[in-house]
């Protein structure tokens, strides 16, 4: 990633998925205020490098994810106080509380091993991440 | 201030007798017998001997009236209920204290919301956080977090041949958000201006976003500021604190071994852990304390339940030579002792999860004006709300009149906190900490009291 604070981090992951069709341009402003109120509750870092921003969206049919990797790491005022490397920014459609939870809890769950985080930091390029990710399934 | 505590174990008791030495109205609810009673002989506050889950007992402790309410036992479910009632029933702040696993899951769950806290907490996480701020800045003087642990102030000596002296200030390329807050040159107190120098030998205060301000102050410190080695930690103890300081460390340049007895807890450790090494071995054993080189480590922390443990073991690895020993202690008679006498038995600094609790909840009793974070050479560290209608609410930091001998270190709006810059706007609410001179004080309230 390019950003090295906080917010700029969420606009251009968002602004990555815009650019690649996986998010309407037209919904920018208001997915970006969904995503700072949330931010303003409480941090999205969830210690281990870890960070996982997330809002409901009206303008998407289904869980729509992206992933960024910062080598040098991004203060998002994590529990553990330690700088951010992996960012999973995910959306899921507005009423699908379940859906979300599931999918945060997944999440979770496979950023949560050592051995992935190890894997993620020394990937080269995007399709050994996404192998990577693809090969860790996570249900809860 | 009207405070309640409900829980007089060793967190509830500790924050209890410090505030009792203050001006505050106190009362203490405590469900076990003996503990109330022990505590009611030595404390000037009431004791109530009452479950701190029941709404009677809430309302005859003056819960209605309470300006502080703080849920502080060991139980989770005690805790998040009373916190709940307390809200419902008109506590103005409600604070909560948890277990390291619950504040892990907060990204799943609300829970602030939901049961209307104000502020939730671990003693476990607070105590590593404490500790890890050893491990990344060894050789600085001291290490302080404010602003919620977001903004870090360090003082460091200059070396030297740091390379950064010399030069003045605004030429130096300090990261975005890191400056220089005081210079301590012999017994001048300076807060400097962009025309200042360093010069070897000043203490320096630098202030701004932890992880930046860390290149910075290894720079000013190290003759040629070079390249920062690696630092090789061994921690003794993988249960909650251990865990907690191991993955604050993750990210940090450094190679971490965890000493662990149980195997089921090494599973977890080594299948959470990135950058951590776990061994199945007790650090208790010199002959294994031997074999994984300790005394080569750079740091060597202690962080059993069990204190004697913890403090034997810092002990023999001091002996086979590892530079820094820090130990966990929990009881209270230890950690007086540890504060003195420490540093004659090679023990760096004792961390006690009360102490570090108690550092962490008193900025939440404050008088109404403005909390004083910490003394320093310069002038005094103090936080103060930005109240509605005040000079201060609505600007830029760039368009209001600050006085003289008046720093602003950190500007906290929610939960996010920077350290300000010209085009930062300071909104009503906004918490703001100034280093300021006894004179400037008076003034720097004036404009962000209403």
């Amino acid at each position: 990633m390019q950003a090295v604070e906080h917010w700029p981090a969420i606009v251009e992951l968002i602004d990555r998925l815009i650019e690649v069709g996986a998010y309407p341009a037209g919904g920018r402003d208001s997915i970006l205020e969904a995503l700072r109120q949330r931010e303003e509750q409480r941090s999205t870092g969830i210690g281990g490098g870890i960070a996982i921003p997330h809002a409901f969206s009206d303008d998407i049919a289904e869980v729509t994810a992206i992933f960024g990797r910062s080598l040098a790491g991004i203060e998002f005022g994590s529990l553990d106080n330690a700088p951010v490397h992996y960012i999973v920014l995910f959306l899921v459609p507005r009423a699908q509380y379940t859906l979300h939870l599931r999918t945060l809890a997944a999440i979770a769950k496979i950023l949560n091993s050592g051995e992935v985080r190890n894997q993620l930091s020394e990937a080269a390029d995007v399709a050994e991440i996404l192998d990577i990710l693809a090969l860790k399934p996570a249900r809860v | 201030m009207n405070i309640i505590i409900v829980g007089a174990g060793e967190i509830g008791r500790h924050m209890a007798l410090s505030l009792s030495r203050e001006q505050h109205a106190i009362v203490v609810i405590e469900a076990d017998e003996k503990v109330a009673t022990e505590l009611d002989n030595k404390i000037d506050a009431r004791v109530m001997n009452a479950d701190g889950a029941s709404v009677n007992t809430l309302l005859e402790a003056g819960v209605a009236e309470c300006g502080l309410f703080m849920a502080l036992t060991s139980n989770n479910n005690i805790n998040l209920v009373s916190c709940s009632m307390a809200k419902a029933l008109g506590a103005a702040q409600v604070i909560c204290r948890v277990h390291p696993g619950l504040q892990r899951e907060e990204f799943l769950f609300d829970f602030r919301s939901h049961f209307g806290i104000d502020y939730l907490f671990s003693s476990e996480r607070l105590a590593a956080i404490e500790l890890a701020k050893f491990v990344r800045n060894p050789h600085s003087l001291f290490v302080e977090e404010i602003a919620r642990g977001h903004i870090e102030l360090q003082q460091v000596k200059i070396a030297r041949d740091s390379g950064l002296t010399g030069r003045p200030l605004r030429e130096i390329e300090f990261p975005p958000r890191v400056r220089v807050g005081a210079i301590l040159r012999g017994e001048e107190s300076i807060i400097p201006g962009a025309e200042d120098r360093l010069e070897p030998g000043d203490v320096v205060t630098l202030f701004g976003d932890p992880n930046r301000l860390h290149e910075v102050a290894w720079k000013l410190q190290s003759p040629g500021g070079g390249r920062e080695p690696e630092t090789n930690v061994v921690i003794f103890g993988g249960g909650e604190y251990g865990f907690s300081l191991a993955q604050s460390m993750e990210s940090w340049n450094s190679r971490v071994r965890i000493f662990e007895t149980d195997p089921g807890r090494c599973e977890y450790l080594t299948e959470s852990l990135a950058n951590a090494t776990v061994l199945n071995a007790d650090a208790t054993s010199l002959a294994e304390l031997k074999e994984e080189n300790v005394g080569q480590a750079d740091f060597f922390i202690a962080v059993t339940e069990v204190d004697e443990d913890n403090v034997m073991t810092c002990i023999q690895a001091q002996s086979l030579g590892t530079k820094n020993c820090l130990t966990l202690i929990h009881r209270a008679d230890y950690a007086d002792a540890m504060t003195r006498f420490g540093e004659r038995l090679g023990i760096r600094a004792a961390v006690s999860p009360r102490e570090a609790t108690r550092r962490d909840l008193m900025r939440f009793v404050t008088s109404d004006r403005f909390h004083l974070v910490r003394r320093l050479h310069a002038g005094e560290l103090i936080e103060a709300a930005v109240q509605e209608g005040s000079a201060a609410a609505g600007k830029k930091v760039r368009e209001v009149k600050w006085p003289d001998n008046c720093v602003l270190m950190a500007l906290l709006h929610g939960i996010r906190a920077v350290a300000p810059a010209a085009e930062d706007e300071i909104a009503a609410g906004d918490h703001l900490y100034a280093l300021v001179s006894p004179k400037a004080k008076k003034a720097f309230l004036k404009l962000v009291g209403g």
